[in-house]
């Protein structure tokens, strides 16, 4: 009998959470208060409670007033983020309990939220948008982690995971290596949670908050990958720092004095492409450098945040007034204009692929599969993104996927480990040991770094340049089998590298794929066709594995026909019927 | 107390009035403004003002102490500033000049309230003190070490051992950073009358005081493979050691220590749970007996070395109203080298007994004469909760991925919830309570709660009609309270038939080896109280409530013992004491 103890360190529970960060622990302590019996197991490949996107952002949390009609904050979101692209029935779902997981967080997480004089949440309404926020205190997720050691929450720190294990195609587990001394971890469960972020990549400042191996390891698993092609997240920030000039948008000037907001973006006061491609010609016609007038009277600056909020009052953190402080320091040293109200800006290009394909309650097409948080915000399509919602998504997709995960472990069984594919992976993970090449990780992050940011590869499309950088990819994926490592870290970059070319191919696939324009704040726009196309693409594109371990592209209707909102002339499929029966 | 209006760093808030403006802001806890005042000699209750020199504020304009300003109606408080900033550093410059900074070799690294604010105040090289002109450390003690070159003067020790424990072991003359601290003996700590509570190092802020490391000792035993390592785990430890993993303060984390335990390698993972038991059925028996009987009364429980030790020394003439029980862990070390050896065919020379105690005293219990109940001593090595800590984190065993429902090995490692309040004030009478009345009224208690000797109150009394005679009862914490209460009893102006006393106020939860808090935490919360609560949940928890309903320890006397107070109970489980 071939005993998988004798290949690496084997640890046993019912729910594997991978991924310490603000979901992760939500997930964890919810499935524990669904089962106060069951075994949950966070692995993280930092610190869990000190790791994730929440600890380096967000102020807020999106919430509802009482006096806001669900159905019409859909309507809201649906026209106006990434029209018709939704899931409206998760939407709607979403939005109609966002204000009661803000609740949960304040009661069994101690988090500390902006509060009205009598102790209930203070809620500030937002110029644009049909919904509320919340102030919330930053170092919520270190009392998450107290929480969830208190409940019984068993963590695993600094192993970092590279592949789901899975039995006939039913995840059974995970496998990863400790980052300090390479050893092998083997993780065996009967229900597995990818809360692991996306695959993030950032020009300026070259931060990485995710590489994309949740993903990777969730695609070779079976689960399906969809709208990876609104990966793209514009923004444009003050030089030299990666702090966006939130308010600022329709204050762009150019060196003539131009405001430039005024004439590529009339009436948009948020960032939009159109703006960005504004910004792009006016420093190509020479009247650059850019910059932010902040002079002009305060109620034009009407999205620096929401309405009525200030510092001291729903504003919580003293981080992040201080981190304001430091910007405004560093803006000014960057600049070369007269510091103050003027900073110079810049366009920050990322990447940031949240594509893992879920149901309602963030389950994988894999059994025994979850993916909460970040890694399924595209995926899940509900597409209910409002900036600065990274916390209340956390909160909302772990609760639901705590809870289903904790209904499927009472009853699953814990399935063997098959020990072939234990060995398979662990040659896998350790081949790029001593490889007697010279290449490392590190020239792929520089490539895709240097190579694949241009605002033509990111921002305005076209075939030729999408073809270009599915022609570096191509370069790039020659290049990993040959990569090598001598440590735990680099090791880890080996892999991390691999699942990033991954996801940047999926994503400018999909994007030569779609022939239209659309979204907003996360768009996908293509020169040769500007216009929405409502005809041909109220479509999602998918991918699954192929059998030769490739991206395999599908597409896939938008079930319009089940949800109330359509766009004007949408004819319902043949072969289907209006199957959405309630209010319009 | 009444609420007014004060104005922080330009923002008005309401505090508690008629307190220091140091203890009114740290009390009002603003989690999210920055509104803060250092200290380092203030700690409630023992040292209640901070003349550090770091504990000042801005008040109206004026840099004051704001441990010794008292809050008024519509004062103006700036807590930071760049004059403070100065002020401060300049106070820590000073102390660091007597703190010997040997920060990697101190068991205080990471816990150390210096330490902290040195990060916070921007000091990065500042030298270690010469060593020629370091003096020498104390380790005359069996239990503790004082390191006079690391002493910053607060004199929290000096008021914790006089005002709280009325020993005074350790005596200051002088004033500010030139007094001179040292024990009230001339030839250390060990030939003073001190009791090893621990007091003092549960208060100290910085290394000056820890408990003797014996990590060591378990290392070694445990990598020897001739030797068959017995662990047990005092109730306390669960209600504490999670906080040295950055758990909140008063999670129970018996099963994580069960599981950690057995990765350290130990061969058989008791609960002193089951110890505890065993006292109530001796102690239980003993008490019955001497009512009926009409022996010593007062009888005085006896689980508490610190006690033991101060009774020795400081009430010679009572030796006789105390428990002649031995502790738990003494009692089950015995049964593991008796029973257990016996049991599992291993000759009881090669059996090592360690106890895990919040408690630096126990290190001294062993050594003491008749703790030797099989021939061998009871218990080889006490380690304290903070000791274990670092024995986990030496060897690398991850506390956060343990099982929090493992169980510890049978059959020692079976108590009830009765065994496991033990570790709070009024816990042992408790327990003793439950199995007392029961016996006494031979009917089943409805309600096994006695919540009356619940509590942190430092003296709490109680009395209890059973079958129509009038039981009453007082549970004592603080060796100060004891000698309070034991002097109206001497006067006969008391009169009890059963007392409980704990050395350390609280109980064994505030011990001298449990985790250490930071002074302005120890403000805001109640730390004893929280970890007690953690026991009495578990307690509450727990299917069997009452002592003599463990079916372990019925299976010990069934197979052993016979009966509760018989020949061989006494051989092993009982213990004399000697004044000093």
């Amino acid at each position: 009998m071939n005993n998988i103890n004798e290949l690496g360190k084997v640890y046993e529970s019912d729910v594997l959470v991978i991924g310490g960060g603000f979901a992760g622990l939500v997930t964890a302590i919810k499935a524990i208060q669904e089962g106060p019996d069951l075994d949950v197991l966070i692995v993280e490949k930092g610190f869990t409670g000190f790791s994730g996107q929440s600890t380096k952002a967000g102020n807020g949390i999106v919430a509802h007033l009482p006096d806001q009609d669900v159905m019409e904050s859909t309507e809201w979101m649906v026209k106006n983020q990434t029209p018709y692209l939704n899931d409206q029935e998760l939407l709607y779902d979403y939005l109609s309990t966002n204000t009661d997981s803000v609740q949960w967080l304040r009661d069994y997480a101690g988090a500390q939220v902006s509060e009205n004089p009598d102790g209930s949440m203070k809620m500030w309404r937002h110029p644009e948008s049909k919904l509320a926020g919340i102030g919330i205190e930053l170092r919520t997720i270190e009392k998450l982690r107290k929480t969830a050691l208190g409940l019984g929450v068993r963590m695993v720190d600094q192993v970092n995971i590279f592949e789901v294990l899975t039995n006939n195609g039913t995840a059974c587990g995970a496998v990863g290596f400790d980052m300090n001394e390479g050893e092998f971890h083997i993780f065996h469960a009967k229900a597995v949670a990818m809360a692991t972020h996306g695959c993030q990549f950032k020009k300026l400042g070259r931060e990485f908050m995710g590489y994309g191996t949740g993903i990777g390891a969730a695609f070779r698993a079976g689960a399906h990958i969809r709208n990876i092609e609104f990966s793209t997240q514009i923004e444009i920030v003050f030089k030299g720092t990666n702090v966006p000039v939130y308010g600022g948008y329709n204050l762009i000037f150019n060196q003539e004095g131009t405001n430039i907001s005024k004439i590529y973006a009339p009436n948009a006061p948020e960032i939009s492409v159109p703006l960005l491609k504004g910004m792009v010609k006016e420093v190509r016609e020479g009247r650059g450098p850019l910059y932010v007038d902040l002079r002009v009277p305060d109620d034009t600056l009407i999205s620096i945040g929401w309405e009525g909020m200030q510092i001291g009052d729903g504003r919580l953190m003293p981080d992040k007034i201080e981190w304001e402080e430091y910007v405004a320091e560093k803006a000014n040293k960057y600049s070369t204009m007269e510091y103050g109200m003027t900073p110079e800006i810049t366009i920050d290009t990322r990447l940031q692929a949240e594509p893992v394909k879920t149901n309602h309650q963030f389950k994988t097409d894999v059994e025994g599969l979850w993916a909460p948080g970040k890694i399924s915000y595209q995926g899940s399509a509900y597409f209910g993104w409002h900036r600065g919602d990274g916390v209340g998504n956390a909160v909302q997709t772990g609760i639901r996927a705590g809870k289903d995960m904790a209904e499927f472990a009472k009853s699953a069984p814990l399935l063997p480990m098959d020990y072939d594919q234990v060995v398979k992976y662990k040659e896998k993970i350790y081949a790029p040991l001593n490889r007697p090449t010279n290449h490392k990780p590190n020239d792929i992050f520089d490539w895709i770094e240097r190579y694949g940011f241009g605002t033509d590869k990111l921002i305005v499309k076209s075939e030729a340049s999408i073809k270009e950088v599915l022609n570096d990819v191509k370069e790039m994926k020659k290049i990993i089998p040959e990569l090598t490592a001598d440590d735990p870290h680099t090791l880890a970059k080996c892999h991390e590298a691999a699942d990033s070319v991954l996801s940047l191919e999926m994503i400018f696939r999909a994007a030569l794929e779609r022939k239209e324009s659309r979204g907003v704040f996360y768009p996908h726009y293509r020169e040769e066709y500007p216009e929405r196309d409502d005809k041909n693409w109220l479509k999602w594109i998918n991918f699954k594995m192929g059998e030769d371990g490739e991206p395999e592209m599908y597409l896939e209707d938008v079930p319009l026909w089940k949800y109330p909102f359509r766009p004007d002339g949408y004819e319902i499929p043949e072969g289907h019927v209006d199957e959405y029966y309630g209010e319009k | 107390m009444g609420k007014i209006t004060i104005n922080v760093n330009t923002l008005d808030i309401e505090v508690e009035s008629g307190v220091s403006v140091f203890e009114a802001i740290t009390k009002r806890q603003f989690p999210y403004l920055d509104m803060k005042i250092p200290s380092i000699y203030y700690l409630k209750g023992v040292v209640d003002v901070d003349d550090s020199g770091v504990c000042i504020a801005e008040v109206d304009g004026e840099i004051v102490n704001a441990s010794r300003v008292r809050v008024k109606e519509g004062m103006k408080v700036v807590t930071k500033s760049p004059a403070l900033y100065e002020a401060r550093r300049e106070a820590l410059k000073k102390i660091l000049k007597i703190h010997n900074r040997d920060c990697n070799g101190c068991v205080r690294c990471n816990s150390c309230e210096l330490q902290e604010l040195f990060h916070e105040y921007d000091f990065t090289d500042e030298p270690q003190l010469p060593k020629e002109n370091l003096e020498e450390i104390d380790l005359s003690s069996k239990v503790l070490v004082r390191d006079n070159n690391k002493c910053i003067r607060c004199k929290r020790c000096i008021n914790v051992c006089a005002k709280m424990q009325a020993v005074s072991a350790i005596a200051c003359t002088g004033e500010g950073l030139d007094a001179v601290i040292a024990p009230a003996s001339p030839a250390g700590l060990a030939a003073a009358s001190c009791v090893n509570c621990g007091q003092c190092v549960a208060v100290c802020p910085v290394g000056a005081l820890s408990e003797k490391d014996q990590t060591d000792l378990v290392r070694e035993a445990l990598d020897d493979p001739s030797k068959y390592v017995v662990v047990q785990v005092a109730p306390a430890v669960r209600a504490a050691l999670g906080e040295n993993f950055e758990f909140n303060i008063g999670v129970d984390v018996e099963g994580r220590i069960a599981d950690a335990l057995r990765h350290l390698g130990f061969d058989k993972v008791f609960d002193t749970k089951f110890g505890a038991d065993l006292t109530i059925m001796e102690e239980a028996n003993e008490l019955l007996e001497r009512i009926q009987n009409d022996g010593v009364l007062p009888m005085i429980t006896s689980c508490c070395p610190g006690w033991i030790k101060y009774a020795e020394h400081f009430y010679p003439d009572m030796l006789e109203n105390i428990s002649t029980c031995k502790s738990p862990h003494q009692m089950q070390g015995a049964i593991i080298k008796s029973y257990i050896a016996e049991k599992e065919g291993i000759a009881k020379e090669n059996i090592v007994t360690v106890s895990v105690m919040p408690c630096t005293a126990k290190k001294f219990e062993r050594l003491r004469d008749d703790e030797n109940g099989a021939g061998v001593p009871d218990v080889d090595i006490v380690i304290t909760t903070n000791e274990l800590e670092r024995l986990i984190k030496d060897r690398e065993v991850r506390f956060e991925a343990m099982h929090h429902k493992a169980k510890f090995d049978e059959p020692l490692g079976f108590g009830t919830g009765a065994g496991v309040i033990f570790g709070a004030t009024g816990g042992v009478m408790e327990a003793a309570l439950r199995t007392a009345v029961e016996k006494l009224t031979g009917e089943e208690l409805e309600n096994p709660e006695f919540t009356e000797v619940r509590g942190m109150k430092g003296i709490k009394e109680a009395s209890y009609d059973v079958n129509g005679t009038t039981v009453r009862v007082a549970a004592v914490s603080g060796l100060a309270n004891a000698n309070q209460l034991l002097t109206k009893v001497k006067a006969g102006e008391a009169d009890y038939q059963f007392i409980e006393i704990m050395a350390c106020p609280g109980g064994c939860v505030n011990g001298g080896g449990q985790p250490h808090q930071p002074a302005q935490t120890r403000l805001v919360t109640n730390v004893p109280a929280e970890r007690a609560s953690a026991l009495y949940r578990n307690d509450d928890n727990a299917q069997i409530r009452k002592s003599h309903e463990n079916p372990s320890v019925q299976a010990l006397y069934d197979d052993y013992l016979g009966v509760p107070g018989s020949e061989r109970a006494h051989e092993l489980l009982h213990t004399t004491y000697r004044p000093r």
